[in-house]
C-alpha cells in the first residue's frame, strides 16, 4: 500500500488509519518506516488516527477534531501535554495507557451530524460549560503564536 | 481465594491445506494453541495478551466449548467440562458467558433487542440503555450502545465467568473507556469472574489481576498484572511493552 501511494512520487502522503488494524510490534515497524520516507523523500505527511499515542509518535504539528470542526491545533507536544479544548483534555484523560486507573470516560456521546447544536458541538457534553456555549460556534482562539483552540474559555 | 477454573495442557491442532478436493489426503498441520494451563479464582480478571494469531481467541473459545479442544483438561466449578454432556454440560455452560469483538456480528440483525437479551429492563438499563431500545434492532444502535447490548445479553444468566474476546478493540477511545468502566463496575456488583483477551497491553492494566502472555499457541509469562507491566522477564513481553506508543502525561 505505502508502495503504490509512492509510486508516483508524491510530495503529500496521506495516511489515514493506516495501523489501525494491526499489532503493536508491526504498528511500530510501519511508523518507523513512514518516518523514514518522510525524512528521505521530503515527504509532507498528514496522518489521521484516533489514537493520541501514535499521535505522539509520529506527528510535529496536530489538530483534533470533533463533529466536522477543528476545535484545538497546534504542536503536538504542547497539545498533548497542554490540551486547552475540554475535549482533548477529555479524549486524553479516556486514553488507556500502561499506568491503571485515573481512566474517565468522556460522558455522553458524538452528536449526530445532521442535528448539531447550534453552538460549540461539544458543548451538551461538556463539564465547563457556560451559557454563552450554546449561543454561537466559538472562534479558533490564539492561544500562543501556534496554538489555538476553539472554545470561549481560552 | 476459591480457584473457579482450572485449565491444563489444552491443545488445538488445525489442518491447513489439502482440503476436500485435494491430492493429498492431509495438510499441513499448526498447533493453534500448545498446552496452555492456568487458574483463574474467583472475582479476579485473569487476561490473555498476544498478537493476531497467537491462539488467544482459540484459547477463549475451547473454554466455553465454541471449539472442541483435541486434549486436556477444563475444570469449571469443580467438574469436568470435557466428559459433562447434555444438561449437566449445559448448566454449566450457563455460567459462562462471552463477550465478543464485533458486537454487530454477534447480535441477530432479525431479533429485537427485547428478545436478544429476553427478560431485559432491569439489566439494559443496568448497562446503561433505556426502555426505548426494547423495541429496537441492533442496526439503530452505535458500536457503543451494541457492546453494552452484549454484555447485557452476557449477564442475564447470571454467570459467574465472563470470557470477553477483544471487546473494546472496535470501539473509539471515549467509548471503549466507558465500557471497560462499566465492565469494572459490574465485576464487583455482580462479583463476577473475567477472562479478558486482547492485543492490547494498555487496555488490559486497566483491568487485570493477572496477565499471561501468548505468542504462537504458547504462554511465554504468565503473573501478577503489575510485575508483568513494570518488570518482565521475557524478552518477547518487553518487546510488546516497547512497541506501545505512551502518551506524554501533563
Amino acid at each position: 500500500m505505502i508502495a503504490m501511494a509512492l509510486s508516483a512520487g508524491p510530495r503529500l502522503l496521506i495516511a489515514d488509519e493506516p495501523t489501525t488494524a494491526l499489532d503493536v510490534t508491526v504498528q511500530k515497524q510501519i511508523l518507523d518506516l513512514l518516518d523514514r520516507l518522510r525524512r528521505d523523500l521530503q515527504l509532507g505527511l498528514l496522518f489521521i488516527t484516533h489514537d493520541l499515542g501514535v499521535v505522539s509518535q509520529v506527528a510535529d504539528r496536530v489538530a483534533v477534531m470533533y463533529a466536522g470542526r477543528i476545535i484545538e491545533e497546534g504542536p503536538a507536544r504542547e497539545v498533548l501535554a497542554k490540551p486547552r479544548h475540554p475535549y482533548t483534555q477529555g479524549l486524553l484523560k479516556a486514553s488507556t495507557t500502561l499506568k491503571r486507573g485515573a481512566l474517565t470516560p468522556v460522558p455522553g456521546a458524538v452528536p449526530q451530524l445532521t442535528a448539531l447544536p447550534p453552538g460549540c458541538a461539544f458543548e451538551p457534553r461538556c463539564e465547563l460549560r457556560r451559557s454563552e456555549c450554546a449561543a454561537a460556534i466559538p472562534a479558533l482562539r490564539i492561544i500562543d503564536r501556534d496554538h489555538a483552540a476553539r472554545c470561549i474559555l481560552v | 481465594m476459591e480457584t473457579l477454573l482450572t485449565v491444563r495442557e489444552l491443545r488445538k491442532t488445525y489442518r491447513s491445506g489439502g482440503g476436500v478436493f485435494s491430492q493429498e489426503s492431509e495438510g499441513t498441520r499448526f498447533t493453534a494453541v500448545d498446552g496452555g494451563s492456568f487458574a483463574v479464582s474467583c472475582g479476579e480478571t485473569f487476561a490473555v495478551v498476544g498478537e493476531s494469531g497467537c491462539g488467544k481467541t482459540t484459547l477463549a473459545r475451547m473454554l466455553i466449548r465454541l471449539i472442541e479442544p483435541d486434549s486436556g483438561e477444563i475444570r469449571f466449578d469443580g467438574r469436568d467440562l470435557l466428559t459433562l454432556r447434555g444438561v449437566g454440560l449445559r448448566a454449566q455452560l450457563h455460567q459462562m458467558q462471552m463477550i465478543f469483538q464485533d458486537p454487530f456480528a454477534s447480535l441477530n440483525p432479525r431479533m429485537r433487542v427485547g428478545e436478544i437479551v429476553a427478560e431485559p429492563l432491569a439489566i439494559l438499563l443496568r448497562v446503561g440503555l433505556n426502555e426505548e431500545a426494547l423495541r429496537r434492532y441492533p442496526h439503530e444502535f452505535s458500536g457503543g450502545q451494541r457492546q453494552r447490548i452484549g454484555i447485557a445479553r452476557a449477564l442475564i444468566l447470571q454467570p459467574k465467568l465472563i470470557v470477553a474476546d477483544e471487546p473494546v478493540s472496535a470501539l473509539d477511545v471515549s467509548v471503549g473507556a466507558q465500557v471497560l468502566l462499566l465492565l469494572q463496575e459490574l465485576q464487583r456488583e455482580f462479583a463476577l469472574t473475567y477472562i479478558f483477551i486482547s492485543h492490547s497491553l494498555p487496555v488490559v492494566a486497566q483491568l487485570a489481576t493477572r496477565i499471561a502472555v501468548m505468542r504462537v499457541g504458547q504462554f511465554v509469562e504468565v503473573g501478577p498484572a503489575e510485575e508483568i507491566l513494570r518488570d518482565p522477564k521475557q524478552d518477547y513481553t518487553r518487546e510488546l511493552l516497547a512497541a506501545v506508543p505512551e502518551l506524554p502525561r501533563a
